[in-house]
């Protein structure tokens, strides 16, 4: 069952006033995506993509140029309000106020979802905890670094248990290991309120981890979405490392006659391959009397995949 | 040793700040500009009067400055609290959460009021330490006159933030400026009679003008203020409908090029 509903979405930017009005350029263009209930989906794209363009449509804080955005059935440009109630948000790159300590800043929230007194205690308490931060609640949050800043808003967003989170590069900033905590409790709360959730970020390990499935954005447009690891494999090739024991000249000359991409360094061979292409490999250099001493295969990631969409 | 460049360094920062930001220049010509006008204008008026007609001008005064930090004062409390989201970057934040503008703007409304009371009660504490009128007295014609002029700081305060709406952090300084620019025209501290002839039909325009009027007229010459008060309320309640009916036009029309553009 989908919980959003994105269709033909478009924003475009122009400058200037009527009639001089004049396109800027178009950020999100015609954009169409459903979220499942309880699915983690990735949104994935170089810097300009056009992934926060679409976060603040889907949050109603930039209105789109056409489409339209339907949370749990309903319109969200007639009832905003009511499907905010059931949304949860939170942004690398956004604050809350600096001279408000965390537990004040987070009853602040609660009261904005209308959660009851004991429910926002409850809550606070339970979600400080979980992050890590429960020493932190009376402290102000301009004094907080950057992970605990990040921490805190991962509280705000999950504070009144939404069924949807969006979230803009939530992990940025924060150390390896808390990052991983943050991922594991995403995990758990999809597991158990069966929240769905939509992510951006720019970890591929992070994304590849959380994410169900993947929209990969350029230029404003959707260019893939499938699962993370047949992005992966869509584009990049398995590499494999041979450590030569005899015979290099022989490798290097065969090598040479196939039609396959490879590097070499001492003794040290990398070629890259089609998964299927291996095994063949292997018993051709072995036709070619052709030894290795040590093998190693490094599989495409989620970055590989990133790194060829974002140079081509 | 000093080094010369590194200070001429300190001054084109801020200097070169102003090429891409006029209303960061703005201050330095519009504040001075003000007092020359308000405290010219007094002078002027003083000087037409005669001794007699002072009689009762310690509490005009006094009272004058009161009522304005309804409206001078009011209307930055509103400014404020839109600015202080934007410098927090809180503004995608906060307005993301289930929260209507009409319940933000009841909010802010309720936050003023309660810091108007406590501006007051200060005022009337130093009032108290520092002349000698009757306090009781102060309040009762206090009470008479604020209320028509918490409407006036509406439409001033929400005007204002119409500025910031439309055009985020960088008019921040024209939002003030905004403010603050009637108060020559309101006849505050003296009658709008002592002002040319072209500000005399601004000051027409001006609700609060009439509830000044008002206010100098009864402590001064013990007149009816109704016919002025009622002016001041039916062209204030007037002036903020409108004002905070284009706000909400603005908040709505600026969601077009995002609200996250403001803090910029």
């Amino acid at each position: 069952m989908s919980v959003l509903n994105v269709k033909n979405l478009t924003k475009t930017f122009y400058s200037g006033f009527w009639p001089f009005k004049q396109s800027l350029y178009t950020a999100v263009n015609n954009i169409s995506f459903q979220l499942k209930k309880g699915e983690i989906l990735g949104f994935l794209g170089p810097n300009g993509a056009g992934k926060t363009t679409t976060i603040q449509m889907l949050l109603g804080t930039l209105t789109p140029s056409s489409g339209s955005i339907a949370y749990f059935g309903t319109d969200f440009a007639q009832h905003r309000i009511s499907a905010l109630k059931r949304i949860g948000y939170a942004s690398g790159y956004d604050r809350l106020p600096a001279r408000l300590t965390v537990i004040e800043n987070l009853d602040i929230i609660g009261r904005i979802y209308s959660m009851t007194q004991p429910h926002r205690v409850q809550q606070i308490e339970k979600l400080l905890k979980l992050f890590g931060i429960g020493e932190l609640c009376d402290q102000q949050t301009g004094t907080l670094s950057a992970g605990q800043t990040t921490r805190v808003m991962l509280a705000k967003a999950f504070i009144a248990d939404p069924e949807i989170v969006l979230l803009d590069e939530p992990t940025a900033s924060l150390d390896p290991d808390v990052a991983h905590e943050v991922r594991k409790f995403i995990l758990t709360q999809r597991k158990r309120l069966n929240t769905a959730i939509l992510v951006t970020s720019h970890n591929m390990d992070e994304v590849a981890e959380l994410c169900d499935r993947v929209l990969v954005l350029k230029k404003g447009e959707i260019i893939a979405d499938n699962t993370p690891d047949v992005l992966a494999r869509s584009t990049a090739k398995i590499r494999l490392h041979l450590t030569i024991s005899s015979n290099m000249t022989t490798a290097l000359s065969y090598l040479n006659t196939t039609q396959v991409l490879y590097t070499a360094e001492a003794a040290h061979l990398t070629i890259e391959l089609d998964e299927h292409a291996i095994a063949p490999f292997l018993a051709s250099l072995s036709e070619h009397k052709i030894n290795y001493s040590a093998i190693s295969i490094d599989k495409p990631t989620l970055e590989d995949y990133f790194l060829s969409i974002a140079k081509g | 040793m000093i080094s010369m460049q590194s200070i001429w360094a300190v001054v084109i920062r801020h200097a070169r700040m102003w090429r891409r930001d006029a209303n960061a220049l703005l201050g330095a010509f519009y504040w001075p500009f003000l007092d020359i006008l308000i405290w010219g204008f007094l002078g002027s008026w003083l000087q037409q009067i005669n001794a007699a007609q002072l009689q009762h001008y310690e509490t005009t005064a006094l009272l004058g400055v009161l009522l304005w930090q309804v409206v001078g004062r009011g209307s930055n409390i509103l400014l404020n609290v839109f600015n202080e989201e934007i410098w927090s970057n809180n503004i995608v934040n906060f307005f993301s959460l289930p929260l209507q503008i009409i319940e933000w703007m009841c909010g802010i409304i309720i936050f003023y009021i309660i810091m108007m009371a406590l501006t007051t009660l200060s005022c009337l504490l130093t009032i108290a330490a520092f002349y000698d009128v009757s306090i009781w007295h102060m309040l009762t014609t206090f009470s008479i006159f604020a209320p028509p002029l918490f409407f006036t700081s509406l439409w001033i305060g929400f005007t204002s933030l119409q500025i910031i709406v439309t055009w985020g952090k960088r008019s921040v300084e024209l939002g003030y400026v905004f403010c603050w620019f009637f108060m020559p025209f309101s006849g505050a501290y003296y009658p709008v009679e002592v002002l040319p002839s072209w500000a005399q039909k601004i000051s027409c325009l001006l609700p609060m003008s009439y509830v000044f009027k008002g206010m100098r007229g009864y402590i001064m010459h013990q007149k009816d203020p109704t016919p002025y008060l009622i002016k001041g309320y039916l062209m204030g309640i007037l002036y903020a409908t409108c004002a905070i009916l284009l706000f909400i036009y603005c908040f709505n029309r600026s969601k077009r090029n995002g609200l996250a553009r403001l803090a910029d």
